[in-house]
């Protein structure tokens, strides 16, 4: 389980996160959302030492890692990974490379066996035709399949999906979708998903929670969210210019 | 007065910052070194692109620079006959001092440069951050493979720098000035001692490290996008340059 306890942070004189509190239960699939700029992202960097909190807990099957160094980080991130929002492959690498790369790091694989094993995990994504390839070379939505690819090779329990289906064409959306929905069911394993696209948090989220002005305005299922009678949540959910949220 | 003085501290505070963050970068690389952590695929594959693609433009710069260091005595050696020294001179000046300042500032420019933009690049798309989340250090994986082949390759163009400059200088000294290789080569090996060579030696070895250090701890400390990577790339070819100076300083004054 996964707790964030009142946390804050803020950027100079900006509070970003003004005390938000979440818990993320085991093999579920938590969607945070909010407005860009509401601290989505900020907060999940948080989880993986990306950033640190100025004030708060944040839980890790018990363990606070709020006060954790960056060597303390590196066991914790082979248990929860991150894919983040912009796939961030490796582009000196091809695509196999990039997937063999954490297979070589942390189970010992020489390179060809890496290699090998790499290429298993690039089916999963329906990417094996494209291994040899730069990420320069492929578009959004096939960079994002090979950075999820990449993020499973190390079998984590816990992932966070940055922004997931931002800028993919409907079709590569839904097929992440479906890839978040089925590690979930099949695996067990707990998604956290910073999303503000609506087809994906009504289509795979098993709970939802929004984040305004730095707090949590929203905690429940999709359902809860889209009969929200709260004016922010429906000027979200309607996606209209107008209304009371800030902008 | 108030305003000056605010402004001089504001460049003495972001003066310290940039010490003080290297400072913890240079021990954090010292901690992974004590570790012997490392990347033997990455370490090969830089060493390659440090040390081969810097052959060419060394080998060039290191035959010019033997020329010109013999054009500059050669009026003198000329009017004072003094060609039975010329070896020795030319040896014992490109061994430890124009060899590996030259190879070192050349090194500098063009690896160094090259090692920040990269890394900033690298830092500024999420890439380091992208190994942090899965696990890898980057200062294992990227650092200190860059750190080590340029330490070895440093040290190893300046060998090859000495001889092309050798040769720079034998040559323009028979061709323009009229000194018999023969005389120029017999001068060298009689009067040049083992430890000019080593002098220099030691020197680059200490060039290799700070060009190293320089440009993987501005590399990954970029911020700001683009504008931060092309900041950051100016500021370590000023600090690998002044770095490069100071040191050479120290080692000539230790090593006297």
């Amino acid at each position: 389980m996964i707790r964030f306890i009142d946390v804050h942070k803020a950027f100079g004189p900006k509070r970003v996160l003004d005390g938000v509190s979440i818990d993320v239960a085991r093999g579920e699939v938590l969607f945070i959302i909010g407005k860009s700029g509401a601290g989505k992202s900020v907060l999940v960097k948080h989880l993986l030492g990306l950033l640190a909190p100025d004030a708060g807990q944040i839980l890790f099957e018990g363990q606070d890692v709020a006060g954790f160094s960056e060597r303390d980080f590196f066991p914790l991130r082979k248990r929860c990974t991150m894919v983040l929002q912009h796939s961030t492959l490796f582009d000196s690498m091809t695509l196999l490379e990039n997937v063999a790369l954490p297979l070589r790091k942390h189970q010992g694989l020489s390179h060809a066996a890496s290699l090998e094993a790499a290429r298993s995990k690039l089916q999963l994504v329906h990417m094996e035709r494209y291994a040899d390839r730069r990420p320069a070379d492929i578009g959004d939505g096939l960079r994002k399949r090979v950075a999820i690819a990449r993020a499973l090779t190390m079998e984590p329990e816990y992932v966070v999906f940055d922004e997931p289906t931002t800028g993919l064409d409907p079709i590569s959306a839904r097929h992440v979708d479906r890839l978040i929905r089925r590690l979930a069911d099949e695996t067990s394993v707990t998604s956290i998903v910073v999303s503000h696209d609506l087809a994906s948090i009504f289509g795979v989220a098993d709970r939802v929670v929004m984040l305004y002005q730095g707090r949590v305005l929203l905690d429940g299922p999709p359902q809860a969210f889209r009969d929200s009678a709260d004016p922010v949540v429906r000027q979200f959910v309607n996606g209209l210019p107008d209304g009371p949220m800030d902008i | 007065m108030r305003g000056l003085a605010a402004r001089l501290g504001g460049r003495f505070l972001d003066i310290a910052d940039v010490v003080g963050e290297l400072a913890l970068f240079t021990a954090a690389v010292a901690r992974a070194g004590v570790r012997l952590r490392g990347d033997g695929r990455e370490t090969w594959r830089t060493l390659h692109a440090v040390g081969v693609r810097s052959l060419p433009i060394i080998v060039v710069t290191a035959w010019f620079a033997g020329a010109i260091a013999v054009l500059q005595v050669g009026e003198y050696v000329v009017k004072y006959r003094a060609y039975e020294v010329m070896g020795w001179g030319f040896g014992y000046s490109v061994f430890r001092e124009v060899g590996p300042l030259l190879v070192g500032l050349m090194f500098s420019g063009r690896v160094g440069a090259h090692n920040t933009a990269e890394l900033g690049t690298m830092t500024v798309t999420e890439q380091v951050d992208a190994l942090r989340v899965l696990a890898i250090d980057p200062i294992e994986y990227l650092v200190m493979p860059r750190l080590v082949a340029m330490t070895v390759m440093m040290t190893l163009l300046n060998v090859v720098g000495d001889v092309f400059a050798l040769i720079g200088g034998m040559v323009t000294a028979d061709v323009l000035i009229g000194v018999d290789p023969y005389v120029f080569w017999n001068s060298f090996i009689e009067y040049v001692k083992l430890e000019d060579f080593l002098n220099g030696l030691a020197k680059a070895f200490s060039f290799g490290v700070a060009v190293g250090l320089v440009s993987c701890g501005f590399g990954l400390s970029v911020r700001g996008g683009a504008p931060g990577v092309g900041r950051a790339v100016n500021a370590c070819v000023v600090a690998s340059a002044v770095g490069i100076f100071v040191l050479d300083y120290f080692i000539t004054h230790l090593l006297r």
